[in-house]
């Protein structure tokens, strides 16, 4: 409940911060090869991201007693109308410690949810020819994360299986955008009872292509 | 149409400025807080899955089990148990950082480790909690320290060189455990309930008997050698060592009713370190003469290797446990309780207290008599001794101890001579079903 409130506080107030000023004039948009409407255009832009598999780097507690930046791997996609974000995300981690007697494997899972606006658009073009579009988008996160926890203890297994607990979180994306390619960098600042320590900074670049409806 | 699009245009205004307000008090609420980790308010009796020993088998399964008074799971740290990393000591406690413990919980309700380390601080807590707790029945409370210290991947002890990894050992000089890197694929010495109840027990030894006689700061060694003052002592040093592993031993079987605890953390001690006992081993023990044989030999290699003398503690140790260890299996009642781990029964209990009881008169006699030897027989003798003030032994029992005191008659298994020639006889007690060991 709380995560929630959380989350929809942040997301009246970026939809209060995405409000174009009133004193700003509309941008002309360039003349492209590709769909680029405009503000004025009524014609909404729907856009489908869909990303290579990416590392996420999470700043957390590790098995070997230290706080280091520990490498997820993320299945992202994504779809966008005109400014409205919203994607989804599979997160893996899977750590080993122990010894072959007593091994400890940590199968950590994560699914979210992001929903951003962008806020900031920036559109130039290259050599007179290709559309080279910037975007900042803050973003909330809302999804579930769980570990299951596979142990061998002298030849035998054993496999349990955590609480899936709420992760939510705020962030920016930043992408860059011509023609099918779509690279984003991903920064968040995100909260689960799954982490440790509890809140953690994390980031992520990835690489992918969006295709216009 | 100019109306209503002024109308819109102060309400978007308005939304500006609370939202633009509202994210402000919400990045700033967030960024002023410190990650904390989840388990860091978690207190009380926590359940937490563990390794734990299968009833008198030399195998391990995973349950969940219950760590009373934790005051923080981060740091495992609660009533029974405080844990450091790769520590530093001081006289009486270690220092440094506490290890930061990572679980997760299960829909059941218990903490499941995600690591290495947090298993290792979970089975240790729990196997100390049970540990301080039947010090505590057995009124051994004011010699018990609780918390009870603990340091994990100890890189290296000034006091112990000669151990770098792959072990572990109560130091008398901090009042801890400490347990080293371990780097084997057996099991770790930190998850082996045995070992952990072995460590405790030298923590009683050293309270009852070392650190008393000083002799404590001593170590089989050449060094310790070098600077005995007689032969007599550098004979008592080593008794008194064998004596504290052998103890030890016993203690570790007690708890966890696995006579082979041992070689899970350590193939190679298979047969020197079971505490099984054939009949035809029975009375088998390192005697004066061997001892002093031993030390004979170790001060003529003095120079070449220091560690004749420590290896040949375990020697004179594990006799004793499997000595203690029958007299318990010869206990009638207690077949139930054997099978039952980390619930020591009365009848143990008694024989608890006949092993604390003789580190206080062991303790007493090295400290009157420090020119000389004490005999290799002593604990033996004791038992014999005390039968004779309290219903101790039964039959079996009596004529068990024989085997250690004397030449049995195989005529008469009820009789033995001494190597001083005297005779030595199991009677039954006058109105009591107790036998007593008598000397003529």
């Amino acid at each position: 409940m709380k995560s929630l409130l959380v989350s929809f506080f942040i997301l009246c107030s970026l939809t209060a911060l995405a409000q174009p000023s009133p004193s700003q004039p509309p941008v002309a948009a360039p003349q492209t090869r590709f769909k680029t409407p405009t503000a004025n255009s009524s014609m909404t832009d729907l856009r489908l991201n869909i990303f290579l598999p990416g590392a996420q780097m999470r700043y957390q507690d590790t098995g070997m007693q230290s706080q280091e930046l520990v490498t997820h791997y993320t299945y992202t996609v994504s779809g966008q109308a005109d400014r409205f974000l919203l994607g989804f995300e599979y997160l893996t981690l899977v750590e080993n410690s122990g010894n072959q007697s007593f091994e400890v494997q940590r199968n950590f899972r994560e699914m979210n949810l992001f929903f951003g606006y962008a806020a900031f658009k920036k559109d130039f073009m290259v050599s007179g020819q290709f559309l080279l579009e910037f975007m900042l988008t803050p973003q909330v996160i809302l999804g579930r994360s769980s570990n299951v926890v596979d142990t061998r203890l002298l030849g035998t297994s054993n496999s349990a299986k955590s609480l899936e607990e709420t992760s939510y979180g705020v962030g920016v994306i930043g992408s860059a955008r011509t023609g099918y390619l779509l690279v984003e960098t991903d920064f968040r600042y995100q909260s689960s009872k799954n982490y440790e320590p509890g809140s953690l900074m994390l980031g992520s670049v990835r690489i992918g292509a969006n295709f216009q409806f | 149409m100019n109306l209503r699009s002024a109308k819109n245009t102060s309400i978007i205004d308005a939304m500006n400025i609370v939202g633009r307000v509202a994210l402000t008090w919400l990045v700033l609420l967030i960024f002023s807080c410190q990650p904390k980790s989840p388990l860091s308010d978690v207190s009380g009796n926590v359940n937490v899955l563990i390794p734990k020993p299968i009833d008198g088998k030399t195998s391990y399964t995973l349950e969940p089990v219950q760590l009373n008074d934790i005051k923080v799971l981060k740091e495992m740290r609660g009533n029974y148990a405080e844990f450091f990393y790769a520590p530093g000591s001081n006289e009486g406690s270690l220092f440094g950082t506490a290890p930061q413990a990572r679980y997760s919980k299960s829909p059941k309700g218990f903490y499941i480790p995600l690591d290495m380390i947090s298993s290792q601080m979970a089975t240790i807590y729990f196997h100390l909690q049970n540990l301080i707790q039947l010090n505590e029945s057995v009124d051994l409370q004011n010699i018990t320290r609780k918390p009870f210290q603990v340091g994990l991947e100890v890189r290296k002890t000034d006091r112990e060189k000669l151990y770098e990894k792959n072990n572990a050992f109560y130091d008398g000089f901090s009042d801890s455990m400490l347990f080293l890197p371990m780097t084997t694929t057996e099991l770790s010495l930190a998850l082996n309930a045995g070992v952990i109840a072995h460590e405790f027990f030298h923590s009683i030894f050293y309270k009852k008997v070392l650190g008393k006689i000083k002799i404590a700061g001593k170590s089989i060694s050449a060094e310790s050698i070098k600077t005995a003052k007689n032969d007599a002592e550098l004979f008592n040093l080593t008794y008194a060592r064998g004596l504290n592993e052998g103890l030890a031993d016993f203690w570790g079987w007690l708890y966890t009713k696995d006579k082979d605890f041992m070689t899970l953390s350590f193939a190679g001690m298979q047969n020197s370190r079971s505490l099984s006992l054939a009949e035809g081993a029975f009375g088998a023990h390192q005697r004066d003469a061997d001892i002093q044989n031993k030390i004979k030999d170790a001060l003529e290699q003095l120079g070449q290797t220091n560690e004749l003398l420590l290896d040949y503690i375990y020697l004179v140790g594990t006799p004793h446990a499997r000595f203690l260890r029958q007299l318990v299996n010869l206990e009638p009642n207690n077949v139930a309780a054997l099978k039952t781990m980390y619930r020591v029964e009365s009848d143990e209990k008694k024989w608890i207290r006949v092993v604390v009881d003789f580190l206080d008169q062991l303790s007493s006699e090295l400290e009157a008599n420090s020119t000389k030897a004490i005999s290799a027989a002593r604990l033996f003798e004791y038992v014999g001794e005390r039968s004779l003030q309290e219903d101790l032994l039964n039959l079996e029992q009596c004529k068990f101890i024989l085997n250690y005191l004397g030449d049995v008659e195989k005529s008469l298994s009820t009789r033995a001579i001494s190597a001083n020639g005297k005779e030595l006889n199991c009677e039954k007690k006058t109105n009591s079903e107790a036998y007593e060991i008598t000397t003529r």
